[in-house]
């Protein structure tokens, strides 16, 4: 029905964060001369044995723009590829093949590899190593020892968000009928294993159970219900099938969250959410639960575990938008009598100035990003500035965001952020106890600018990942992070005027740099960089070799 | 909104415990084949109209696959069971796909035997390879069941499953009956890596088992039987180039941070809309391009947000095997529609309560329906209507309401279908009468009566009802006219959008002439069972 979904519609707007996205262009370079064309080719291999990959799949794409390729080939039967008629340009080149760890998925920055062609070029050995996947499989069987068909398994590696380390699903795969599982294309390494079964994800009603024989909660592997303390690491190697990771899911004590929404309404029934407030143990949107409340506003979710909660009620259309949210902790009993009272979400307005050019020829866009990833939060915004550089974001719900203006110039930077009277750090606005108060945005256009080269000694060092680091560690709005081309060369823009030290890693895992303690080590071997306003400056750092050496 | 004082949900718990008398049920889950009873099944038990879903209770069998439930409000529920392993089931289920019996629970009753014998699942298995029998990863296998949609035979997926790395797949839980296998490659790039890829490279088209490109015509059908494993069902797709459609927007926005979705989506084959709808977001140059379209029918739709404004653009469009260059485009505003609604025989306070909804006679995702909230003085406002037909719907109508008459620009529309591809009108007047007829009766309990409208094609009027386990049924909210009343054994619901499914029934149904405001008793006989059951 089509009618009822208007309210899901509109939380899936908000938090889908649709990257910008031109078309594919047949003719991306229509005046390009003859002689100016550029051929890329190369070959395909396997990096375990050496041996040639046919059917591999090879994707151009500008720079930064690796969503919006431009062109693809296949390799042959001796695994090498060819493209014609590129025009000069920076590109990022990547490979990919069934079978082989699928390079999207992996966290290290430099997924594929950067090329500058000059005009007229012609590169030969645009090579690529694919790695071969590990594969996971097991099966999920119940305590009677009878497999359990829908359960959500997923393999989730640490990783780095705002300095702090948490759990992150790479990839995920459902039991069938015989409780077998198998995720595949998976990188190298180490990695925790959840299984989830929730089966009341979605329910039209709320459902009252009249047994409690307890409930399946999450499962980390091998044998921990809800816990994450006593999780352990299963390694995958290349190549390599890990078999037998097999769960045996039992009930458990779980409670009841039951309440009431109020305020409804008169034509509207309220959709409630209920999600862990905490996703940073890998407890994201399988676990979330979400319900119809009846028509009374009467909402009960049951085979609940004990912990941290988010609750939301929402109701009526997008052009009367209702909700409640409130946090609650679940204790060991039921929680019932929970009143969730709906009103307008408070919105925010603000505005932005310019130091430099004016705004009027791009879009500028201001969002609130969640600063913690809670399965049932969702972006306030993006709400376009207008030409006066008024915006309005409206319906924001408690808690804390970064704020991140998408559309703003690569060579830009956000000066300054004011809510009310008090600066804003870091770009996070405290909205814990509800939205309130105006925005004041500066943005500047005199930001500056560092390019070079890595080397490793004398010699240029290819695809090296590049990150300047701002003294003021607890600043992430600061990081800024790029993969050198093939020459070794980069350019970092858009850096607001400050100290910073400059890193060359050969392998780093994404935004390990924001963990104080990876960085410790490496300290002595960053070179301090100071920016002024407008400056454009020439940096080669050395390059940090970290890659173990098998 | 009024404030409501604190003080109302202190009293609330009390509220709570001077609930009415609840009713008690209780049944076993058997295995359909075998009789053995079937334990950890999960029991769910709703309201029998899930329109105003108030609440549901549920369990889980025990080892002799016995479950109770007490506490129910008195209602009218239908039971339903579930279980890995099985084909999902409802109490009073005459065949794989029927909707089960209705429950009626009155104060203080306890109603045993409410039995379930859920069937043994099929499985539908096999592999998707590539030229050189290597598997294809990221493979959606359907199978598609076919259903008459108003009077048009359409394809409907029912189970899926998606191939892994060794190209395998396992579609499981299926149903008994007769299904076509279809084989869509989505690949496991994103949209737009997938266009410049098949672009380049030529695409896996659908196929439909063994090896129909791009339809059924050709395909032919497999029997699951319950309990059954179908192993085996292998595809064998080849790249190959099919025809491109390109063009521009002609007003795309010049702000580079504006984006237009363009869309190519499937008319003819509901049977893939899945499968060859298309999108891509369009930047200031306006300028898009599809490769790798199936022949057949289609609506080329682009659209424009900013903020509460919506443009668009639609275009219907053939695809043969040849390229469709050169398109042009022009987005428009979509108008408002305001309008009024009259109530006949209703308390003006439930006013409030009420929707309109307007559902696109084309019935495509992405082609919007418009629906607004009637105030409290029956007026409502349609924001963005799309030039399209539409059946014009009002929602949430007290049971014994029916849709009297739409008057778009002065002009009735009989059938409830109103046409806004010439723009949208000065006024929309919409009557709701509450002295829709009510009949009731008896029939032998669990069949189907079925009121269908003399003019066959009105698939709004048809009305029906499922006897509870004592045999009365009632239908409410009648719109005055000729109707002829059926009775079956068991019918799935709208199998009479078939146009040819009533006609050997014809003969053995009453005709009966419905004025407003009748409450009309009649018992009846089930007439036949209908083929295939």
């Amino acid at each position: 029905m089509r009618a009822l979904l208007l309210i899901f519609s509109l939380a899936g707007a908000a938090t889908a964060q649709k990257s910008v996205a031109p078309q594919t262009q047949d003719a991306a370079q229509p005046d390009l001369k003859p002689e100016d064309k550029c051929v890329i080719e190369g070959n395909v291999y396997n990096s375990l044995t050496g041996e040639p990959l046919k059917k591999a799949e090879i994707v151009l794409s500008l720079q930064d723009r690796a969503m919006q390729p431009l062109t693809a080939a296949i390799t042959d039967a001796a695994g090498h590829y060819s493209i014609d008629d590129v025009a000069p340009g920076r590109y990022h080149v990547m490979a990919r093949r069934n079978g082989f760890v699928d390079t999207r998925r992996s966290m290290s920055a430099a997924a594929g590899s950067l090329l500058t062609l000059g005009k007229g070029q012609h590169v030969t050995d645009v090579n690529f190593r694919l790695i071969p996947q590990g594969v996971v499989t097991g099966r999920v069987l119940d305590e009677d020892d009878e497999p359990m068909g829908n359960v959500n398994v997923s393999l989730l590696r640490r990783t780095y968000q705002n300095g702090a380390k948490t759990l992150q699903a790479v990839d995920s795969s459902a039991s069938d009928d015989r409780g077998e599982y198998r995720i595949h294309g998976i990188s190298p390494g180490r990695y925790y294993v959840l299984a989830v079964y929730n089966p009341m994800r979605f329910q039209q009603e709320p459902v009252i159970m009249k047994e409690d024989k307890g409930g399946y909660v999450p499962v980390y592997y091998p044998n921990s219900p809800g816990k994450f303390a006593g999780a352990s690491e299963i390694t995958v190697a290349a190549g390599a099938e890990t078999n037998g990771v097999d769960f045996r899911l039992t009930r458990v004590h779980t409670v009841r969250v039951e309440g009431k929404v109020t305020n409804l309404p008169a034509s509207g029934r309220s959709v409630v959410t209920l999600g862990p407030l905490d996703g940073s143990e890998g407890l994201g949107w399988t676990v979330r639960r979400r319900q119809f409340a009846d028509t009374r506003g009467h909402f009960a979710f049951t085979d609940i575990m004990p912990g941290a909660y988010l609750l939301m009620a929402q109701a009526g259309s997008q052009e009367s938008y209702l909700a409640a949210v409130s946090g609650i902790d679940v204790g060991q009993t039921n929680a019932t009598g929970i009143v969730l009272a709906l009103g307008t979400l408070p919105g925010i307005t603000g505005t932005v100035s310019t130091e430099g050019l004016d705004t009027s020829h791009f879009g500028l866009r201001v969002a609130l990003r969640p600063l913690v990833p809670q399965p049932g939060m969702f972006f306030g915004g993006p709400a376009e500035v207008q030409q006066d550089g008024a915006f309005r974001i409206d319906s924001v719900q408690p808690g804390r965001y970064r704020l991140t203006m998408p559309g703003l110039p690569a060579d830009w930077y956000v000066k300054s952020v004011r809510l009310g009277q008090s600066e804003v750090a870091d770009g996070i606005v405290d909205f814990s106890r509800g939205a309130a108060g105006e925005l004041n945005i500066v943005i500047s256009g005199r930001a500056g600018e560092i390019d070079g080269q890595v080397l490793k000694k004398e010699a240029a060092a290819p695809g090296a990942t590049v990150v300047l680091v701002p003294d003021q560690r607890d600043t992430y709005n600061l990081f800024q992070s790029t993969v050198a081309d093939m020459n070794g060369s980069f350019t970092i823009k858009g850096i607001a005027p400050g100290n910073y030290k400059l890193f060359a890693w050969d392998q780093v895992e994404y935004n390990a740099w924001t963990d104080p303690e990876f960085l410790q080590p490496f300290e002595d071997a960053g070179q301090a960089v100071v920016v002024r306003e407008s400056d454009k400056l020439t940096k080669n750092p050395q390059l940090i070799v970290t890659a173990d050496k098998r | 909104m009024p404030r409501i004082p604190k003080l109302a949900f202190l009293l609330l718990p009390a509220l709570y415990a001077q609930a009415p008398p609840t009713a008690t049920i209780e049944g076993r889950v058997y295995n359909a084949q075998t009789g053995d009873p079937v334990r950890k099944a999960r029991i769910l038990v709703r309201r029998w109209n899930g329109r105003r879903a108030e609440g549901a209770y549920g369990a889980t069998t025990d080892a002799a696959g016995r479950y109770v439930i007490d506490g129910i409000e008195p209602g009218v529920y239908g039971v339903r069971a579930t279980r890995n392993g099985f084909t999902a089931g409802s109490y009073g289920q005459r065949k794989a796909t029927g909707r089960g019996m209705p429950l009626t629970l009155a104060k203080g009753q306890h109603v045993r035997n409410i039995d379930l014998r859920l069937l043994p699942q099929a499985v539908v298995s096999g592999s998707v390879l590539d030229d050189d029998n290597e598997g294809i990863p990221g493979v959606e296998v359907v199978l598609v069941s076919q259903r008459y949609d108003e009077g048009r035979r359409v394809l409907s997926a029912t189970d899926s499953a998606e191939t892994d790395d060794r190209g395998t797949y396992r579609i499981f839980g299926v149903a008994p009956g007769r299904y076509y296998l279809a084989a869509i490659y989505h690949g496991e790039l994103h949209d737009q890596q997938a266009e410049t890829l098949s672009e380049k490279l030529g695409s896996y088209a659908p196929v439909y088992y063994p090896d129909s490109l791009g339809s059924p015509a050709a395909a032919s059908q497999l029997t699951a039987t319950p309990g059954a494993e179908i192993a085996g069902m292998d595809f064998h797709l080849r790249r190959v180039h099919l025809a491109r459609v390109s063009g521009r927007i002609a007003n795309a926005p010049s702000a580079a941070s504006r984006q237009v979705n363009v869309m190519l989506m499937s008319l003819d084959g509901a049977e893939l809309s899945w499968g060859v709808n298309k999108q891509q977001v369009v930047d200031h140059t306006g300028r898009f391009a599809f490769h790798d379209c199936p022949p057949g029918e289609y609506t080329l739709v682009a659209q424009f947000f900013a903020g509460k404004q919506r443009l668009s653009a639609m275009m219907p469009l053939t695809v043969s095997n040849s390229d469709i260059d050169g398109l042009t485009l022009n987005l428009l505003h979509y108008p408002d529609v305001a309008g009024q609604v009259r109530l006949e025989g209703i308390d003006a306070k439930m006013l409030p309560g009420l929707g309109i909804y307007l559902s696109p006679m084309i019935q495509q995702e992405g082609v919007p329906g418009a629906q607004a909230e009637v105030a409290a003085d029956g007026a409502f406002k349609l924001s963005a209507v799309a030039p399209n037909r539409y059946r014009l719907m009002a929602l949430r109508m007290p049971d014994e309401a029916y849709l009297k008459a739409v008057r778009a620009g002065g002009i009735e529309s009989p059938d409830g279908i109103v046409d806004f591809r010439k723009g949208a009108p000065a006024d929309l007047t919409v009557v709701v009468s509450g002295r829709g007829a009510q009949l009731s009766g008896k029939v032998r309990n669990g069949a189907t009566v079925l009121l269908a409208p003399d003019r066959r094609d009105r698939y709004d009027l048809y009305k029906s009802d499922v006897a509870d386990q004592t045999g009365a049924f009632t239908i409410k909210g009648i719109a005055p006219g000729p109707y002829k009343l059926f009775a079956f054994d068991q019918l799935d619901t709208g199998a009479w959008e078939d146009p040819d499914f009533l006609t050997p029934w014809e003969k053995y149904a009453q005709p009966i002439e419905i004025h407003e405001g009748d409450r009309l008793t009649k018992d009846l006989d089930v007439i036949a069972t209908p083929p295939g059951t």
